[in-house]
């Protein structure tokens, strides 16, 4: 027997879904229409995004992930203030017997562990920072980065970073001048990171085509300049006086400096982990 | 901790009040433990994680008490991982806490439920709220159930909370309704089992703004809009009639985002690349039906599935933050080298058909056929399968149990491996049970599963001695006679397991080979283990 108040519940159940069909759906900013720009952070002082991007050459979904950094960092979009390192790390990150190198390190390895274990490659960990719905650092769906970069470059910088850097090509010594400039007095502590990337190494890398022989990396993870985790910031940092360091690398030999660039990044050092800013610049330039 | 001092007041509240009126109340439990020691082994692939570098131990474990007085239930269970690989195979997770707790109470014809329900509407197609420990899957719904019968064989319930994300719930509010019923007449061979459901899902701000940071970084062309509401309909019956039964059920989803590795975007500089976030609307059409009569069982299913991922939010992959669960179409395989290539269900689009027959042609006697195709909407094979088994037993003496399984796994597909041809097997399997004496017995496997890709060959082979109730011993191991990929390696394993009245007690020393499972374009490594593993379990 079928209930008579049956009719009265099926009433109900369509007056709301009717009713609910009448939200207002969000605005969606178009970033690549005519006349319109990546939002601009109103400070005078951009607060810069990192995104640390964790990848391999057996990695088959990991070229759709470069290729969307690359469209995330194109002029129209976030440009210079989307800054990418690529790690070699992880289960997908062993060369093939042909690789013309091995781009895994221990440092790279280390940074793994420390950003917490990916569930799957690719993955990226945008600004070390946790997100709300988020397990953990790690945000494999690479489709939604740009959501989380947009996020990031809304915040208010509270520092600035001023890069300088030489380099003997004969004896291939760099150095790298790091200020740091806060906006605001800073009690936290904090860890300043400092990491040479290459761009454009040619090798074997496995695509959703299959393996492509001629492959180009980028922003390949050479090597830290600093410690592993950075180094303290044991000054003081107070608003609007500079503080600065200076390191010295030596380029091994197989690294081509014309495509190599220094990534500094300055991040809280106890609880979080946290970037607060980072800055990229060419070894020459 | 504030919650479980809620908690255990309760249960104390309702000891005293027990105990004060001379009236008892029932305190039940559960408990299931694991403990895992890890030795590195570079060989087989069991390096690199957290456990194998340094940490070497990891256990998980989920104690349960349940208390139930005067019609109300109570439930608390305590939930801890050490340096578990569970949540992340790769990873390890150190959490403890509440992980469950909940109130039950049935007040005349209206039925009140709060805290961490597990729940489903239909078979789960548009709302599963469901734990699944092995995987740690647990999708309780963190909120608040409200049921009511509408006469005798009708009953109403809606929901309304949030999904379990660990110690922590997601953001988005997840709401459903359903009304179940039964129809029959009297002395009549016939009746209908009707139901109907809706699942609303509604995304709290930051998903949304998250999402529109991500839409607002595509081209023009590609552009969705997304809405913060999202509704799912299902409608359902089994018809049974004498010893038929048919089951029918249609699902249907509005527009919804969710990332599709397959679809195509529009880059920047113009040039194109897979995998984008897209916004559509889902079905899925799914049919069983059960025909049994003496000696004999038959059940056909059919499934058609197309754009029925349904989560929390769509920045979360692989079997993370699903509200629903769609049924696979494929038998569930329990030797391990049958069950060594386990197609996964593919939410954005594929047809299946199974056949399950069972008959016993003598008393003695009992066969087992079963075969299922899995397609993609454009007709691919995605996997396909053929499984025959046959029983003979003598009674109080022996079980022989014999079979040929033959398997085309799309490992392109299901493990997003590029231009790998299909996985083909073919696994004949025997199983001997010996009954020595009414408390001991023996038994033998031998599987052997021939194929020409991926890791090519394998042989496994297992002897059991047992004596009841107590005691069971088990030696196995696995070799890939003919490889592909590695050297010949033996993948062996000892467990023993002790049992006494409700208590169940294991140790194994094992080690397993890797695999690698890949949906909506993430592969995640199911890591080869090595070391040795204990597990208790307990009723009480």
């Amino acid at each position: 027997m079928i209930p008579r108040n049956i009719k009265y519940i099926a009433f109900l159940l369509i007056a709301y879904i009717l009713v609910a069909c009448t939200e207002n759906k969000p605005i969606i900013p178009c970033l690549s229409c005519e006349g319109n720009t990546t939002p601009v952070n109103p400070s005078t002082i951009v607060k810069k995004v990192l995104m640390e991007e964790f990848t391999g050459v057996r990695c088959v979904n990991c070229p759709q992930a470069k290729t969307e950094i690359d469209n995330l960092q194109s002029e129209s979009l976030f440009g210079e203030d989307f800054i990418a390192v690529a790690y070699h790390a992880g289960f997908f990150s062993r060369p093939y017997s042909d690789s013309k190198n091995d781009y895994r390190t221990e440092q790279g390895d280390a940074i793994l562990e420390f950003l917490d274990q990916p569930i799957g490659f690719p993955s990226g960990v945008v600004n070390r920072k946790q997100f709300s719905g988020e397990d953990d650092l790690q945000i494999e769906a690479f489709a939604t980065w740009g959501g989380f970069v947009g996020q990031e470059l809304e915040e208010a910088a509270v520092m600035s970073l001023d890069l300088e850097t030489t380099y003997n090509e004969s004896n291939r010594v760099l150095n790298v001048s790091v200020a740091i400039t806060p906006t605001e007095n800073i009690s936290d502590a904090l860890n300043l990171s400092v990491l040479i990337t290459e761009n454009d190494i040619v090798d074997v890398q496995l695509t959703p085509d299959g393996r492509v022989d001629n492959y180009a990396q980028t922003h390949v993870f050479r090597a830290m300049i600093t410690n592993t985790f950075g180094n303290r910031i044991d000054e003081a940092l107070i608003a609007n006086q500079s503080i600065s360091n200076i390191y010295s690398f030596t380029l091994p030999s197989d690294w081509v400096a014309e495509n190599c660039k220094i990534v500094a990044f300055v991040h809280h050092a106890e609880q979080s982990k946290e970037v607060l800013q980072v800055e990229e610049v060419a070894v020459i330039k | 901790m504030s919650r479980l001092l809620l908690l255990f007041s309760f249960l104390f509240y309702f000891g005293i009040a027990a105990t004060a009126q001379n009236e008892k109340g029932t305190l039940s439990g559960s408990l299931q433990a694991n403990a895992n020691i890890f030795l590195r082994d570079s060989a087989i692939g069991a390096t690199n994680t957290p456990q194998y570098d340094h940490q070497l131990y990891g256990a998980d474990a989920w104690l349960n008490l349940n208390y139930n007085y005067s019609g109300f239930d109570v439930g608390l269970r305590f939930d801890l991982f050490n340096n578990s690989n569970l949540l992340n195979p790769q990873g390890s997770y150190t959490a403890e806490g509440i992980g469950r707790w909940y109130i039950k109470k049935k007040i005349d014809k209206l039925s009140v439920a709060g805290g961490y329900l597990y729940d489903q509407i239909g078979s789960g197609i548009i709302f599963r709220a469901y734990e699944e420990r092995p995987l740690l899957i647990d999708n309780a719904l963190f909120g608040i159930r409200l049921g009511y019968d509408l006469g005798e064989n009708w009953e109403i319930k809606a929901l309304t909370g949030r999904q379990k994300q660990q110690f922590d719930t997601y953001s988005p509010v997840i709401k459903a309704f359903n009304i179940d019923g039964f129809v029959a007449e009297e002395n009549s061979n016939w009746s209908l089992s009707p139901g109907f459901g809706v699942v609303n899902r509604t995304y709290d701000d930051e998903t949304m703004q998250r999402i529109v940071g991500t839409v607002s970084t595509f081209s023009v062309a590609d552009s969705i809009a997304p809405s913060f509401n999202t509704y799912a309909f299902t409608l359902y019956n089994t018809l049974t009639v004498g010893n038929v039964s048919w089951y029918a059920e249609a699902a249907w989803k509005t527009e919804d985002v969710m990332f599709d590795p397959f679809a195509t975007k529009t880059n920047r500089d113009g040039s194109t690349a897979l995998g984008q976030l897209v916004n559509e609307k889902g079905t899925v059409y799914y049919t069983s039906l059960s025909i049994a009569g003496k000696g004999f069982g038959l059940t056909l299913e059919g499934k058609r599935t197309e754009n029925f991922t349904f989560r929390t939010n769509p920045f979360v992959s692989l079997n993370r933050g699903m509200i629903n669960f769609l049924p696979p179409m494929v038998r569930f395989n329990t030797y391990r080298l049958t069950s060594r290539y386990i197609p996964a269900v593919q939410e954005l689009g594929e047809q299946a058909i199974k056949v399950d027959l069972k008959f016993r042609p003598q008393k003695n006697i009992g066969v087992n056929l079963t075969f299922s195709d899995i397609s993609d909407l454009d007709g691919q094979l995605l996997y396909r399968e053929g499984y025959s088994e046959i029983q003979i037993k003598k009674p109080r003496k022996w079980v022989l149990t014999g079979g040929l399984q033959f398997q085309q796994y799309n490992q392109e597909i299901f493990e997003t491996k590029p231009d790998v041809p299909i996985v083909e097997t073919l696994t004949p399997f025997v199983d001997f049970l010996y009954k020595i004496d009414r408390k001991k017995s023996l038994r033998f496997e031998l599987q052997y599963m021939n194929t020409d890709q991926d890791f090519g060959s394998w042989l496994f082979g297992l002897v059991e001695y047992s004596v009841a109730p107590k005691w069971t011993f088990t030696l196995s191991d696995m070799y890939n006679v003919d490889p592909k990929m590695t050297d010949k390696i033996h993948y062996p394993r000892i467990d023993l397991f002790y049992t006494i009245k409700s208590n169940r007690f294991s140790l194994s020393y094992v080690k397993q080979v890797e695999g690698v499972v890949c949906s909506g374009g993430i592969c995640r490594l199911e890591p080869a283990f090595s070391g040795f593993r204990f597990t208790a379990s307990s009723t009480f």
